[in-house]
């Protein structure tokens, strides 16, 4: 396995540093091996694994649109109305192992699928990306199979049976018989691939008894493919998974490393991140006009296109150490985030780089409006959210909910008080609420020089703002400083390590998981925190390969 | 065009802390060698005016700027025989001719007059610019240098229709910037000589004024996140009428443009004849910026 070491990784440094939080705290997870000699040490084994059992993911809407696309090879028009997929502990990829279609769910299917369908056989691309034979007549069960089975086969990710390929010509031929058009009954097969649960679910029941079951190559070509690429594997994957070779260390990681070179790799690693970061949510934000001048239905694309876009490159374009995603004065904007910014746009149109100036008081994923806008009130910002986000999302430490009927309002704006450290006094003088707002409210009032969408604001109802703070101890005077203080915080690694593994595997770590999610996380430090590394890490991991046992 | 007037203008200018453009002759030292111009280096700051109106005049008051370094209380030779007005501040002598004859123009089909300016700036037709290049005190900075023109694109408007401010334009290529050089701020006042261009719509005649010998005024806040100010400059009477004259416009209007324009006139053109009619403009600005790609490839 080849695995860059770096230097000196200071995991024993930053675990003496103490945390406190309610809940999980996977710093405390990550093995001590690091030495202070400065010299890295060995990296351990494998630990041994005990995975959760398998999971059945619906398709999310994304992945669904990405398996049409990359089947057919254009871009085809979904119906909007589907039933929509649900979040588990921030994730949609493992929410999509508890979802449910209702019947009305299952007609939307149909429905897309019959315009799917409609739109595949009127375009000659799409037409011809599976249909290879020329039908003898309207009711050529033999052709229509071939074809459909071609289809099938991608949409399925698994080869397709004879007998599934002899029925779905059978369809064909039978519908073409009767309307007299070969091309109805072609449309008639599409729907029915389309609504398979084949299509619809990701199946992986793994092989074998015992807690540790290998997942069947063509589980892993398909798990491996909604990892990197969040879509159906290409030919070269099924191929591998076709011979049994993916099963094979060099092969599956030789196979990882080409897909992460692929250009379907932003789309997958956009997706990572749309989910963790929550920025699918951004394109339908609302905020306040009157509150914010700058606000516009415009802004919250733009603000997830930043992010992205800032992701994209320092992961896959540079292979970068994924900690100065917190810390870069790098920032890709478009006209209206500059002008949020303050900053000189790049170019006229679209996305262009710019440096942000350290008098602007803004950097990293924290000065982003994208975190900004999503973690605050519509019409004002909220120094809970924001430090919620950061605890629970960036360090994966928990923070319980509100109790119920709790007032969780917070008075208005006085002369006493105009400032929102002097209003959340409140939640941190009441015991009740201290013990959890304790823990978010100083992050979060250290970003309070910005605004509800991340507009830089000096003063609030003429009152000098206040963003000083700590974080666990560590102080910091404003939000440049906060940024390094969460990026110094030793809950990255393993907290990262873990989304990209529930993310991967579809479903929330188990016990006998701990060890190898600190291994990992040792790991991404090792690789000075190279995304890169830690993806293909994941993949090879057991975790990945295997199941646990069938409930 | 050489305004007459600049020679009267240049002391008051030098007095208010500006510099004649660029293309005037370079200031000479003792021993006759051109003089050292500061070096304006460090960073510069752009301001768009995003709020612009004809500086109107009340009881003789007006904002604007003395343009022909007289002070004329109307009916002698000074001033082309009118009266000048006074500023806010109380400076007298101030040259705004155009304000007398605004309110007749309102009360015409030209009622909008003051409407359709600023609707030109929203527009992206009118985006006057106050480039500050080695400023590095929004307050006090005795080596300044100023570039003033026209950037492109269309404007970002905010949620409260007001130009959003720190936004990003290109500059026009087909307008030339004009530079003043050595010049300084104080008080966060600045003050500089310009000619400058301005498009002017009444009703449908679309008119690009060619101010000659402006001046332009602008008081920066502290920081640096606001300005206001007002230019002032000159406009001839002949090409106003020639222009006017070009759009089926209401003839009503033209006659009382016809009649009144030719006795507004106010400061001496190349002829030394007052064929020039002094005009005002007050401004607020905002902080903007020009396109980095283009900046790095020009």
């Amino acid at each position: 396995m080849l695995r860059r070491l770096l230097p000196a990784p200071r995991i024993a440094l930053l675990l003496a540093i103490g945390l406190t939080a309610c809940g999980d705290d996977p710093a405390k997870k990550p093995p001590a091996d690091a030495e202070d000699s400065g010299e890295p040490s060995a990296r351990p084994p494998v630990p041994e694994v005990a995975p959760g059992a398998p999971a059945l993911r619906r398709l999310t809407r994304t992945q669904y649109e990405n398996a049409l696309e990359d089947t057919f090879l254009v871009d085809l028009y979904v119906p909007t109305a589907f039933e929509p997929d649900n979040e588990v502990e921030g994730l949609l990829s493992v929410g999509a192992s508890t979802t449910s279609v209702s019947a009305y769910g299952v007609e939307l299917y149909e429905q897309s699928a019959q315009t799917v369908a409609d739109q595949v056989l009127a375009d000659l691309t799409a037409r011809t990306s599976f249909l290879s034979c020329t039908p003898s007549g309207a009711s050529d069960a033999a052709c229509a199979g071939e074809a459909l089975g071609l289809a099938a086969r991608k949409l399925w990710r698994r080869p397709v049976t004879e007998d599934e390929q002899a029925r779905l010509g059978a369809l064909a031929a039978a519908v073409g018989a009767e309307s007299g058009d070969f091309d109805e009954g072609l449309r008639t097969g599409l729907v029915a691939i389309l609504q398979s649960p084949h299509f619809l679910y990701r199946i992986e029941n793994g092989a074998g008894e015992g807690g540790l079951r290998p997942l069947s190559p063509y589980e892993l070509a398909s798990r491996l493919s909604f990892l990197l690429w969040n879509s159906i594997p290409d030919e070269a994957l099924l191929a591998k998974a076709a011979d049994g070779s993916l099963a094979e260390d060099e092969v599956l990681e030789a196979e990882a490393r080409r897909m992460l070179d692929d250009a379907r790799a932003r789309r997958g690693l956009r997706n990572l991140f749309d989910e963790v970061f929550h920025l699918y949510t951004l394109p339908t934000l609302s905020k306040d006009p009157l509150a914010f001048a700058n606000a516009s239905p415009e802004l919250g694309p733009s603000a997830r296109e930043e992010t992205l876009l800032g992701i994209e490159r320092l992961v896959l374009d540079e292979d970068g150490d994924f900690k100065d995603l917190f810390t870069t004065q790098r920032a890709f904007v478009d006209r209206r985030l500059a002008a949020l910014y303050n900053v000189a746009a790049a170019t006229p149109d679209g996305f262009g780089e710019v440096i942000l100036p350290e008098a602007g008081g803004r950097r990293g994923l924290f000065g982003q409006a994208s975190f900004l806008m999503l973690q605050a009130h519509a019409n004002s910002t909220s120094a809970t959210r924001r430090g919620k986000f950061v605890r629970t999302t960036v360090l994966c430490q928990e923070i319980p909910a509100p109790p119920a009927n709790v007032d969780t309002s917070i008075p208005e704006a006085d002369a006493e008080s105009p400032t929102l450290r002097e209003r959340l006094e409140t939640h941190l003088s009441d015991p009740y609420c201290a013990s959890c707002h304790r823990l978010t409210d100083p992050i979060g009032l250290g970003f309070e020089n910005f605004d509800g969408i991340g507009k830089w604001r000096p003063t609030e109802n003429d009152a000098v703002i206040d963003p000083s703070g700590d974080l666990d101890g560590t102080s910091f005077t404003n939000a440049w400083d906060l940024a390094q203080v969460i990026s110094d915080n030793p809950n990255i690694e393993p907290c990262f390590a873990r989304h990209v593994y529930r993310y991967g595997t579809g479903r929330l770590n188990v016990d006998g998981e701990d060890e190898l999610l600190a291994w990992l996380a040792d790991g991404f430090t090792r690789s000075g925190h190279s995304f890169r590394e830690l993806l293909v890490d994941t993949v090879l991991s057991p975790g990945f390969r295997n199941v646990g046992e069938m409930q | 065009m050489r305004h007459p007037a600049l020679p009267l203008l240049l002391p008051l200018c030098l007095g208010l802390a500006c510099k004649a453009p660029e293309k005037e002759a370079a200031e000479l030292d003792d021993t006759g060698a051109p003089a050292q111009v500061c070096a304006a280096d460090g960073p510069s700051t752009t301001f768009l005016m995003n709020k612009v109106r004809f500086a109107r005049s009340e009881g003789g008051v007006s904002w604007g700027s003395d343009l022909d370094g007289e002070v004329s209380a109307g009916g002698g030779t000074a001033g082309c025989g009118k009266a000048d007005l006074v500023d806010p501040e109380g400076t007298p002598g101030i040259d705004n001719a155009f304000a007398g004859l605004l309110p007749a123009l309102e009360q015409t089909e030209a009622a909008a007059i003051s409407g359709l300016l600023q609707a030109s700036v929203g527009a992206g037709e009118l985006l006057l610019t106050v480039e500050v290049l080695g400023l590095d005190d929004y307050q006090n900075d005795d080596c300044v240098a100023v570039q003033f023109g026209n950037a492109e694109g269309q404007p970002l408007v905010g949620a409260d229709g007001e130009l959003l401010p720190g936004q990003s334009f290109s500059r026009n290529p087909n307008d030339p910037v004009t530079r003043v050089d050595e010049a300084l701020v104080e008080g966060g006042r600045l003050t500089f000589a310009s000619d400058f261009g301005i498009k002017l719509q009444i009703l449908d005649a679309n008119l690009d004024l060619d101010v000659t010998q402006g001046v332009v005024r602008m008081d920066m806040a502290p920081d640096g996140q606001s300005a206001t100010g007002h230019f002032t400059g000159g406009v001839s009477i002949d090409y106003m009428l020639t222009e006017i004259d070009k759009y089926a416009i209401d003839q009503g209007l033209k006659d009382l443009i016809n009649t009144v324009m030719p006795a507004v006139g106010d400061l001496k053109g190349d002829t030394g004849e007052c064929d020039h009619f002094s005009i005002a403009f007050e401004f607020d600005a905002i902080p903007a910026y020009f396109y980095l790609d283009q900046e790095e490839a020009n």
